[in-house]
């Protein structure tokens, strides 16, 4: 698990998002049962894929500049590139319910917008299994994950098995990010 | 993964695993865990070394009780549940292998001889990396060798899957092996 930091222009960024929202018919729920309550996503619409927005080009670079140093560490020899990305948006009560991005091998999740009470990251130890025989109290919390906190212009890097889910958010503000799913080439 | 030191008696103490070593339950253990010029007390349930060993003991029961309380296990009371010797000879290794029904493994590197092998650990995530196009897949194979010398403790959770390189010396190498759990509270 990676943290970075990364200064996005909200104001124009979340232009266009609530541009996409309002223009694209299925900015809705993505997934069987993945999301809950008052949430959007454009991960059913190939054709707003942020990564490939001009206004974000010095994110997407840094991104994989980001993703370079990470593979490096993790003895990937190939350059990496951009797979596909999307936005989701979470109204009050909206939740993102545990799941993993397959066929990915790292993830970059971009924190746009989090309002005060807008819902953590949620974090699953892939070692799950292997604590479960063990008499500890990680089992319990394990059920739920351990959680990320996230503030707006966060970006939070993990691997594509890691199973994760967000908080739900408490906030009368919208919850603004970008996910980005990121493979290496020759793969 | 948790390593220690601890200054072990080696004139009074090898003396006293040889004479463990003398029982004709001395052997290989499990099938083919130990390989070529190697040997196990772990089929004798009465002379447990860590029964000649009661301050080495406490000491490991007391770093276990740390470790416990970091995994947020039920208690942090600590006890050992069995102990064995291995002894390896020129050629000789222990395969790869996990210590079922156990809480906590300890291995205590009594006399390691220059070229008397390091400790190979397997990453329990193996399986998560196993799709991903990382040479790690490749080293991952064989293990990662954690460095061996006399009087170094390493301990680890009983799930990950570790082995000995063979020893390349004429000494002796003596390893003692610790399965402890936590106590329970249901």
């Amino acid at each position: 698990m990676f943290r970075g930091s990364f200064e996005f222009d909200k104001d124009t960024i979340i232009a266009k998002f609530n541009d996409i929202a309002s223009r694209s018919k299925n900015f809705d729920k993505y997934g069987y049962g993945d999301f809950e309550g008052d949430v959007g996503s454009s991960a059913n619409n190939s054709n707003h894929q942020p990564h490939t927005w001009p206004e974000l080009q010095p994110y997407y670079d840094w991104i994989l500049e980001r993703s370079k140093e990470i593979f490096k560490l993790w003895e990937m020899e190939n350059d990496p590139y951009i797979d596909r990305s999307w936005i989701n948006r979470y109204g009050k009560g909206g939740v993102l319910n545990q799941h993993r991005h397959a066929n990915t091998d790292l993830i970059a999740v971009s924190y746009i917008q989090v309002p005060k009470n807008g819902g953590d990251l949620i974090i699953v130890d892939p070692l799950e299994y292997h604590w479960f025989r063990m008499p500890s109290n990680n089992n319990l919390q394990m059920y739920f994950g351990q959680t990320v906190p996230v503030a707006t212009n966060d970006v939070i890097f993990f691997a594509g098995f890691l199973r994760h889910s967000v908080e739900p958010n408490q906030s009368d503000y919208y919850r603004w990010i970008i996910s980005t799913n990121i493979r290496t080439k020759g793969n | 993964m948790f390593e220690g030191e601890y200054e072990f008696d080696r004139t009074a103490l090898i003396p006293q695993l040889e004479a463990l070593s003398d029982s004709p339950k001395f052997g290989n253990y499990g099938n083919m865990l130990e390989v070529g010029d190697a040997g196990s007390t772990a089929h004798d349930y009465v002379n447990q070394p860590h029964l000649l060993m009661p301050e080495f003991t406490k000491w490991a029961l007391d770093r276990a009780s740390e470790i416990f309380n970091l995994w947020r296990m039920q208690t942090t009371k600590a006890h050992v549940v069995r102990s064995w010797v291995n002894r390896h000879r020129k050629g000789g290794w222990t395969n790869f292998h996990t210590h079922p029904n156990t809480d906590l493994v300890v291995a205590a590197y009594i006399q390691v001889p220059k070229n008397g092998g390091n400790l190979l650990i397997i990453d329990p995530l193996e399986n998560h990396w196993f799709g991903m196009p990382t040479t790690r897949n490749i080293s991952e194979q064989t293990g990662k060798p954690y460095p061996t010398m006399n009087d170094k403790v390493y301990f680890f959770a009983p799930f990950i899957r570790h082995a000995t390189e063979a020893s390349n010396s004429d000494r002796d190498r003596w390893v003692m092996s610790m399965n402890i759990n936590c106590e329970r509270l249901f």
